[in-house]
């Protein structure tokens, strides 16, 4: 049966207080640190094992990725023991470091698999920690590939690497592409994946599905995660990320639920 | 991984520097849409290329687009929301929002602050609008437009005097107390203050002028952009 740790998403130090009752409540096992974290900000002094996370370097990058951000990410990794590292399959603007906002999906060619493959062997060197790769909310076909699952599956397998799937931005990709909820599930390494995201998604005016940290997840949501969890015989963590400024009720409210679907699926603590 | 060639480094560059600017160019994606050979030309890229671009008459790509643009107009309209109102009355297509992520100012990272987190430059968009702004209405000339210079100044000091409400990376540790600024460039006087209690001063006075300079208060006018990032890759 399946063993998996469940945690929380932790951006800023107003998430403090709702982890830390979480904790206590006993519905998560770490928090998932998303770095740079804010100047001289401390989530080790909650007492909560982390796990480290990023989506500030551009993997995909024909420039590779900068030093300063992939230290900061270090820092906090080494800082917290982390067992791997998350990172997104993106882009973040065109210039050797910046960034224009959220993640800009990559081209999902060929060419940039191995630009992939290459910075996040050198990620990993630097880290000298395992990598889990992710992909972001997709709006477009990709070109190259059947689809940025497979791009995503092949990034993977070629170099060594493991994955995060994100069940809510494989949703809205599917929702936005008109795909089936299992769409090329089939085609992931399922040995790989070592952890799941889940958070809530909306519809916006421009017809098309959103992430949106700031809702619960759907029931759809639950229940392929509830699928899942039987289907991925490495998987390690579940990470239900809810939006800082979202009400605390409802933080406990989708913990709770996220609880109830893993039930004694869930790691002794 | 076999390292790239120059020549094959310099065509993917220019291929990710295309597919970005398709997101955010109003002029290179209405250039692509009406002629994509010579869009692509433009940029050194041959026509095979399109195969792997998005379609981007699609209303997929069309929503992608135009919502990351979107984020970006609601942060900065509550930074600059007074700003915002004296553009839209002087009405200028080279001052507009489109024009401002097109711009270099907008793509690269080299016309930013450092991000308060840290990170350095290029990481956040607001210093990015300041400077931009600045430089494209020539806010610094005695010939920019008065209204805009001074809303503008005062809501991105504002937003500074913010930053330092928070733990921030110490280059930002230089605007305490606030920033002044001539209401005409290049006069001493009358000069502007937004002090960090966020109070505004006019004065007129040369020795209070000084007197600022002499307590650390600096001239916004004379606050450049950070310098490059040179730390590498990994």
């Amino acid at each position: 049966m399946a063993s998996v740790r469940i945690g929380a998403r932790w951006d800023e130090a107003g998430q403090d207080d709702r982890v830390s009752k979480a904790r206590e409540r006993g519905l998560i096992d770490y928090i998932e640190v998303n770095y740079p974290t804010a100047y001289d900000a401390d989530p080790y002094a909650l007492g909560i094992p982390v796990l480290a996370h990023t989506s500030s370097n551009p993997t995909c990058s024909v420039h590779g990725v900068n030093r300063t951000l992939a230290s900061m990410v270090k820092a906090g990794a080494d800082k917290a023991d982390s067992p791997w590292v998350g990172e997104h399959l993106t882009w973040l603007g065109a210039s050797e470091y910046g960034s224009l906002g959220y993640q800009i999906n990559p081209l999902f060619t060929p060419e940039f698999r191995d630009l992939a493959v290459d910075n996040l062997t050198r990620l990993r060197d630097y880290y000298d920690r395992k990598i889990a790769i992710e992909l972001s909310p997709i709006y477009v076909g990709a070109t190259a590939y059947e689809s940025e699952m497979h791009f995503l599956a092949d990034v993977a397998t070629a170099g060594d690497f493991d994955i995060i799937l994100d069940v809510t931005h494989w949703q809205i990709a599917n929702l936005n592409l008109e795909r089936p909820e299992d769409y090329a599930l089939d085609a992931m390494p399922a040995d790989r994946i070592v952890e799941l995201h889940v958070a809530g998604m909306r519809k916006g005016s421009d017809e098309m599905w959103h992430d949106a940290h700031e809702n619960l997840p759907s029931d759809e949501v639950y229940a392929v995660t509830d699928r899942l969890v039987d289907a991925f015989p490495n998987l390690n963590a579940i990470t239900f990320e809810h939006h800082p400024n979202a009400p605390e009720s409802d933080f406990f409210v989708g913990l709770e639920r996220l609880n109830e679907v893993i039930g004694d699926r869930r790691a002794a603590a | 991984m076999t390292a790239l060639t120059a020549e094959t480094r310099d065509r993917l560059l220019a291929i990710q520097d295309f597919a970005i600017r398709l997101m955010f160019c109003e002029r290179t994606l209405e250039a692509y849409r009406d002629n994509p050979d010579a869009a692509l030309s433009e940029r050194g890229l041959t026509p095979e290329i399109k195969a792997q671009l998005p379609d981007v008459t699609s209303p997929q790509f069309l929503a992608e687009a135009r919502g990351r643009r979107l984020l970006h107009e609601r942060t900065l309209g509550q930074v600059f929301q007074h700003t915002m109102q004296v553009l839209s009355e002087i009405n200028d297509p080279a001052l507009s929002f489109d024009a401002f992520t097109a711009s270099d100012h907008f793509l690269t990272p080299y016309y930013a602050l450092p991000h308060p987190t840290g990170t350095g430059p290029g990481y956040e968009a607001v210093s990015k609008y300041f400077f931009w702004l600045r430089d494209t209405a020539q806010l610094r000339a005695p010939t920019g437009n008065a209204k805009l210079r001074d809303n503008v100044y005062l809501e991105f000091t504002a937003h500074l005097m913010g930053i330092l409400g928070k733990p921030h990376d110490p280059s930002y540790d230089r605007f305490t107390g606030g920033l002044f600024w001539p209401l005409t460039p290049g006069t001493e006087v009358p000069v502007r203050l937004l002090s960090d209690q966020l109070y505004v001063f006019t004065i007129n006075e040369p020795q209070k002028v000084q007197q600022l300079r002499q307590i650390g208060l600096l001239n916004l006018d004379e606050i450049e952009p950070a310098p490059k990032n040179d730390a590498g890759h990994i």
